[in-house]
């Protein structure tokens, strides 16, 4: 047969085993319960954050970039930021979006307490509006947003905002207009669609949206995205070490240091991706307007009586490391060095003696006569994760000669006596507590200036918890939100970290990863800072063999 | 005689119409003894900015900006529409969510509850029969060391061995994804869960039905029947299990209607959208309308069961009839 004429022949052949070679399913495992799969139940719409509904840009875990999701963007100014829509973006019932699909999602969310062009009322006062006015271009795809004041962070802010279709959630504006339904809450422009929820396997599948612009040099391999809901941890792991499932997902958060174990002892198909985390788990919170924590002294004192080094290896990953005396992770925007922390029983004993507490009782336990040295350290018994760090504090700090009063409380009255909201809500002036066990999220030190200081501010409507109202603190938070470039921005940042290394409000126990686990079939993963490996930046990155 | 029987029966019924009306009563203060803020926990209790407008919204949403009489009226209305309230953490009445789940839970419990039933039965009274031989002694013991097995650590040995290491079983859920034969494999899944259950609950049931059929094991019928040569089938079931039946009847109506509240244990292990687990987050999400709409269904039911068997001991065994127990 002649060449020619062999090819045109077999070259259909050639690309329909070229595209089913393509067609590969990634199994995720998730640790979250799914009720009714729509966007009105909270674990669905973060778990489909970056699937189905996307954020305007995410952030690269791993170095910090911002990159386009849904619209490119444009930094203008520390007061004028551009986003525009990126081409061919429509919604999966076909609609294309625009920027008014933009400003429609700033609105809604305002009427439900945000505060982007609308100040917001809480009971503390008046949280200002972000932005003062916004213009959209006349091809629609491009939206101008003016600030009401400098803000080198607006874009850190944005994160985990998911746009949603104008035409379909208009009539849904008021808290009272119900929600839209199911089908209807589904419809996203994300690069995968909502294909079924089977609640028996407890399986979530998505497939590749139709709708969606890929194009060359932006494919995903993954032709059906699928999630397996886990009740336990221990279930998951089991499954993903019998190549069940491809890798785990749990929200802002990786596997726990024991599954890391267990999976790196037993899972000869598993790897470990991990990306340092900008929360800290683990950290014990001094009341600095309280005795006795409001002695500077007995704060470094205390702080240098842990044994940090053993508290990372009984609780933290692999790649867990001891924290500085100012406890933001090293991961963070603005990071500064400061000293380490370490276990110095000198600081103690120098406090010790200069507050007359020369001897020490049959307990071993410090004492100025009847008097011994002792605290009341208060733990949400609801984490037993937290209650593990509050024994292992008392254990640590008991040794040097420091009694600890654990103070175990439910989570609602844990937020009485340590929060600002809750201690005002129940009558009282301000948090009660001494020192605290707590994590700071990551949305959370994030939060309004960065660098934790929402739960370190004394003058914060919410949190509050180590109640620092001193100038030189205040100074620099100030500073930091209202920079008017980067650089005077980590500047600021520079004060805040010297003021916390200095002073030590709070002791991180440990700064460690989030660790993810997979199977070696897959490669080249890639992490947001926000969602992970759920998201943007993986599907499009990542190799399955 | 029969007379005063059947007063006990109808007095025995009033009290659970009484009961009733006290489970609706505790039902809706129980949730509002539980310490912490139902919105709080609703709108996120770990975000570190709570909106008032929200706050505002969600309280006049459930009715708490209203007097205590008015809430009850609310609930009350909830319990005679069909709807048990609605739940706000879930966006669905507290109907649906209950009979999404229901079904779940009942696939588990309630083989399980009828092979518990059927073996203890039988084991507890060859125990008896056997009493103080090889049989009773090592048989008893064995059962008295298997009660001491919390459910939690059962089903996670099940799992680890059957399902882990030998790959027997599968390890999440109700099914697989995409089965080629849904009911075997529906089958297949619930061999594990059914079988925690069936190991964690058969134990004391055993030692029950062993227990009482003893005690009549030294009345003269039971020698009388065994004098005239009736085999162990007509002694064990016909003659002991007869005239000691009333306990066990007791704890099997108790057992059908825990099979409706769940299991939180076994649903937690095996990934299973169950009642346990519904009830369990709304213990912990605070979210009132779901706390009453289950408790109201697995209270009612509980009430139902002994009702039930109050009928059944009466119809079943003369003495009560004959009003022999005063």
């Amino acid at each position: 047969m002649n060449k020619k004429f062999l090819l045109p022949l077999l070259l259909p052949l050639l690309l329909t085993g070229c595209q089913k070679a393509q067609k590969k399913e990634l199994v995720v495992g998730a640790l979250t319960t799914i009720e009714k799969a729509t966007r009105d139940e909270y674990n669905y719409d973060v778990l489909t954050a970056s699937v189905t509904q996307l954020p305007m840009i995410g952030q690269n875990a791993e170095d910090g970039t911002f990159y386009s999701q849904l619209c490119d963007y444009e930094v203008a100014s520390t007061k004028q930021v551009k986003f525009t829509v990126r081409e061919n973006m429509k919604w999966s019932d076909g609609e294309y979006v625009t920027a008014n699909d933009i400003k429609h999602t700033f609105d809604y969310m305002d009427k439900r307490g945000s505060n982007y062009f609308v100040d917001a009322e809480t009971e503390k006062g008046t949280t200002a509006k972000l932005f003062e006015s916004a213009s959209i271009s006349e091809d629609q795809r491009s939206i101008t947003i003016n600030l009401v004041n400098d803000n080198v962070r607006i874009l850190s802010s944005l994160l985990d905002l998911r746009i949603q279709p104008e035409h379909i959630y208009k009539n849904y504006m008021e808290q009272d207009s119900g929600e839209p339904s199911a089908e209807l809450s589904r419809v996203g422009c994300g690069p995968f669609t909502f294909s079924s929820f089977d609640k028996a396997s407890n399986t979530l599948t998505f497939k590749k949206s139709k709708t969606y612009p890929f194009k060359k040099g932006e494919q995903t391999p993954i032709s059906k995205l699928s999630y397996v809901l886990y009740a336990n941890e221990d279930a998951m792991m089991m499954d993903l070490i019998k190549g069940q499932i491809d890798y785990t997902w749990i929200y802002s958060s990786g596997i726990s240091a024991d599954s890391q174990k267990v999976a790196a002892k037993d899972g000869q198909n598993v790897q470990f991706h991990h990306i340092n985390k900008r929360g800290v788990s683990a950290s014990i919170v001094f009341n600095c307007d309280k005795a006795p924590f409001n002695d500077k002294s007995f704060r470094v004192a205390v702080a240098h009586a842990i044994d940090y080094a053993s508290a990372r290896d009984t609780f933290a990953s692999p790649y867990a490391s001891v924290p500085n005396r100012s406890f933001v992770p090293s991961s963070t925007v603005g990071y500064k060095e400061t000293e380490q922390l370490h276990k110095d029983e000198t600081y103690l004993s120098s406090f010790a003696s200069q507050n007359g507490y020369t001897d020490k009782n049959a307990q071993g336990f410090y004492v100025k006569g009847d008097e011994v040295l002792q605290f009341d350290l208060t733990v949400d018994s609801t984490k037993t994760a937290h209650v593990r760090y509050a024994d292992f504090v008392k254990t640590s700090l008991e040794k040097a000669g420091i009694k600890v009063n654990l103070d175990p409380q439910t989570t609602a009255d844990f937020r009485t006596k340590t929060t600002n909201k809750f201690s005002h809500d129940a009558g009282l002036e301000g948090p009660t507590h001494q020192a605290c066990i707590l994590g700071f999220t990551e949305a959370g030190m994030n939060m309004m200036q960065g660098m934790g200081s929402i739960y370190i501010n004394k003058n914060h409507a919410v949190q509050g918890v180590a109640q620092v109202n001193d100038a030189t603190f205040l100074n620099a938070i100030n500073a930091m939100g209202s920079a008017s470039s980067l650089e005077a921005y980590e500047t600021a940042c520079h004060s805040l970290q010297d003021y916390y290394a200095e002073n030590i409000p709070v002791a991180a126990l440990f700064w460690d990863a989030n660790v993810t686990p997979y199977n070696n079939r897959l490669s080249n993963m890639k992490s947001d800072a926000n969602w992970g490996l759920n998201s943007f930046i993986n599907w499009f990155n990542i190799s399955i063999k | 005689m029969q007379n005063a029987a059947k007063r006990k029966l109808l007095r025995q019924i009033s009290i659970i119409l009484i009961s009733f009306v006290l489970v609706i009563v505790f039902n809706f203060v129980l949730p509002r003894i539980l310490p912490g803020d139902p919105i709080a926990n609703l709108i996120g209790i770990d975000r570190e900015f709570i909106s008032q407008e929200r706050y505002e919204y969600y309280r006049h949403a459930l009715g708490l900006d209203r007097n205590i009489f008015v809430q009850f009226g609310l609930y009350l209305k909830s319990l005679f529409n069909g709807t048990l309230g609605f739940s706000y953490q879930y966006n669905s009445n507290v109907s649906s969510l209950i009979g999404s789940r229901l079904l779940n839970t009942l696939q588990i419990t309630i083989p399980a509850f009828i092979i518990s039933s059927i073996l203890s039965l039988s084991i507890g009274l060859f125990f008896a029969y056997r009493r103080n031989k090889v049989e009773d002694i090592a048989g008893t013991s064995l059962t008295i060391g298997l009660n001491a097995f919390p459910s939690f650590l059962i089903g996670i040995i099940l799992l680890v061995v059957f399902a882990f290491i030998l790959n027997w079983f599968p390890i999440n859920g109700l099914s697989s994804r995409n089965p080629s034969s849904p009911f075997f494999d529906r089958i297949w899944h619930l061999i594990l869960p059914v079988l925690t259950i069936v190991i964690a609950t058969t134990p004391s049931k055993v030692l029950q039905v062993r227990n009482s059929a003893v005690s009549v094991m030294d009345d003269k019928y039971v020698l009388f029947s065994r004098s005239n040569g009736y085999g162990y089938h007509t002694v064990a079931y016909k003659y002991i299990f007869a005239n000691s039946f009333q306990p066990y009847l007791t704890i099997v109506g108790l057992n059908f209607a825990a099979s409706f509240s769940g299991t939180i244990v076994v649903e937690k292990i095996f990934s299973i959208n169950g009642m346990g687990s519904l009830m369990m987050k709304a213990i912990t999400d605070l979210d009132y309308p779901t706390i009453q709409g289950v408790l109201f269904v697995t209270g009612s039911i509980l009430l139902l069961s002994i009702l039930v068997v109050d009928v059944l001991c009466y119809f079943f065994d003369p003495r009560v009839r004959r009003n022999d127990y005063v």
